[in-house]
């Protein structure tokens, strides 16, 4: 880079000049309007081409120059030549494409205050201007903090000869102009990065909204199809079922095939929910108990807590297939052929804890059940050995409670189990 | 012993069709047709009137069983439900559109069968 060519401070004839005729009043009124300019600069500071315009028309108005342009620097907007950000006037808009602008942007590198040049000296900065037709001009580094923003050009000054005592304060305005260059190229830079950032997090989430889609359904055909397979497994037991002369082999199948049927309801509850990982367990007992209308008439009456007691796939199987079974149980035992009674089916969660119960008002347990181990209170009962395995799966407690068989005072059976949900989710 | 029924049976699992004849018969109603697809249904329609069809949605074939249910809501006058695996709230709105007398969601069971057979009876 060349060195600075003749400028204003460092013409000794010109410094004499200026001391033998000093210009305090107007170093006054300039020092005056700096706040004033300052003031000025920030009240637009959201705005870096109005600023630049306000200081580029002020210092036009007040030091006389034909074109006022402030540039920024190409290290800041990532570009390769300088960018204009104001020329005042408007007319001259065009000067600041000139080639010979952008050399000077080039050339004024390094400086760290204004600096005023003479056209007619040697060295590039002078021949540049001179293919600007411009006489003197004044140039001013835009800098901040050691970071260069741009630089302030006045064309063709009017007068040249009195600006040795306000450049202190030019470079002072340049700062503060620099400053809102650099608080406009950091806000933009800032409302880049976040529009990069919100479009990638947008990406994102739409590739995250599809796979949710594909999983649903994909987890909706699974649910689908092992509805579909159970529906096929049940229908193949109901035949064979019905091919079967044994009554024991008829009653065994049949009942076989209500356990399938109660874990295929699982999952048509399943299909039908809306996250497709819960169940709501009182929509499905209800199902359940309109299953077995036939074998109970309207003996069934369903209490539930209000509201859904949704649970997951992990809980809702167990549950439905205890529940499967204690109304098997109790449509077979509570009630003597041909006796009629009532079967509850209870449905509750308290804290956590869920409870299920189904009792009835028929003619109580059989001498020693329910007391102790249960297993072996009735050996061989495939509902007993599954309800004990899937409590003893939920974690939970099983109890079963009513009058013995033959008491007068009868008051029934319940049969109840109770679990948390902690540690299942 | 309350009316025997014509009833038709459109699915194209042929166990889960064996089952449904097995459970209409024993409600004590009479299989007048299978058919696995909407084309084979359509084509015993032309000869034959049931009372009521129980119609699956996913069929063997290109057209559904929806296209049958319509058809026999507008073309034969023969009441239908539906008896579906599909019952996503789209397909079963669309279902629900043909009027059918019951929208029953699989796994079947023979309660379901018995009050569709005897919304016809008593009507």
């Amino acid at each position: 880079m060349d060195p600075p060519q003749e400028t204003w401070r460092a013409s000794p004839g010109l410094k004499k000049e200026k001391e033998a005729d000093p210009v305090a009043d107007d170093v006054n009124a300039f020092n005056q309007l700096f706040s004033e300019l300052v003031e000025g600069l920030l009240s637009s500071a959201d705005s870096p081409g109005t600023s630049a315009d306000y200081l580029a028309e002020k210092l036009r108005n007040l030091i006389g120059a034909k074109t006022v342009l402030v540039m920024q620097c190409p290290r800041q907007t990532h570009h390769e030549l300088h960018e204009i950000v104001s020329v005042f006037p408007g007319r001259r808009y065009e000067v600041g494409h000139h080639e010979a602008v952008q050399e000077l942007c080039e050339l004024s590198h390094g400086f760290d205050k204004a600096r005023v040049f003479s056209s007619e000296a040697e060295g590039s900065i002078p021949a540049a201007l001179r293919r600007l037709d411009s006489g003197a001009a004044l140039i001013s580094p835009l800098q901040t903090g050691g970071t260069r923003m741009g630089v302030l050009l006045m064309l063709e000054l009017m007068d040249a000869s009195g600006l040795k005592t306000i450049l202190d304060t030019l470079d002072r305005l340049s700062t503060v102009l620099a400053l809102v260059l650099r608080n406009a190229f950091l806000y933009t830079n800032l409302e880049e990065i976040v529009a990069r950032r919100t479009r990638q997090l947008e990406l994102h989430s739409e590739a995250l909204a599809k796979s949710l889609r594909e999983r649903d359904v994909m987890l909706k055909e699974v649910h689908h199809r092992v509805k579909n397979n159970l529906q096929i497994v049940n229908s193949l037991l109901y035949l064979q079922a019905n091919s079967s002369d044994d009554p024991q082999l008829r009653e065994a199948l049949l009942k076989g095939q209500q356990r399938i049927l109660s874990m295929a309801m699982i999952h048509e509850e399943l299909y039908r929910s809306e996250d497709l990982s819960s169940v709501d367990l009182c929509a499905y007992t209800q199902r359940l108990c309109d299953g077995f209308a036939s074998m109970s008439g309207d003996r069934i009456q369903l209490h539930c807590q209000e509201g859904p007691l949704l649970l997951p796939i992990t809980l809702s199987i167990p549950c439905g297939l205890i529940l499967n079974e204690f109304l098997t149980n109790a449509l077979k035992y509570a009630y003597a052929q041909g006796q009629a009674g009532d079967i509850r089916v209870w449905i509750q969660e308290t804290g956590g804890i869920i409870d299920l119960a189904v009792e009835d008002d028929g003619q109580g347990l059989p001498e020693g059940f329910g007391q102790g181990n249960i297993l072996e209170t009735k050996p061989g009962s495939l509902g007993l050995t599954l309800v004990q395995g899937l409590v003893d799966q939920l974690k939970g407690t099983l109890t079963i409670s009513g009058s013995q068989e033959g008491c007068d005072d009868r008051n029934g059976a319940r049969f109840a189990v109770s679990f948390g949900r902690e540690g299942h989710e | 012993m309350s009316r025997s029924l014509e009833v038709m049976i459109v699915e194209d699992e042929r166990l889960i069709s064996i089952m449904l004849c097995k459970m209409v018969e024993k409600l004590g109603h009479h299989v007048c047709a299978c058919a696995s697809s909407a084309s084979d249904a359509l084509g015993y329609l032309e000869h034959g009137r049931p009372d009521i069809a129980f119609l699956d949605i996913h069929l063997d074939g290109e057209q559904d069983g929806i296209s049958v249910g319509k058809a026999l809501r507008e073309k034969h006058q023969v009441p239908f439900a539906y008896a579906s695996a599909y019952t996503d709230p789209e397909t079963r709105n669309r279902a629900m559109e043909t009027l059918p007398v019951a929208f029953m969601a699989k796994p079947i069971d023979i309660e379901s069968l018995r009050k569709a057979c005897n919304s016809i009876i008593n009507t």
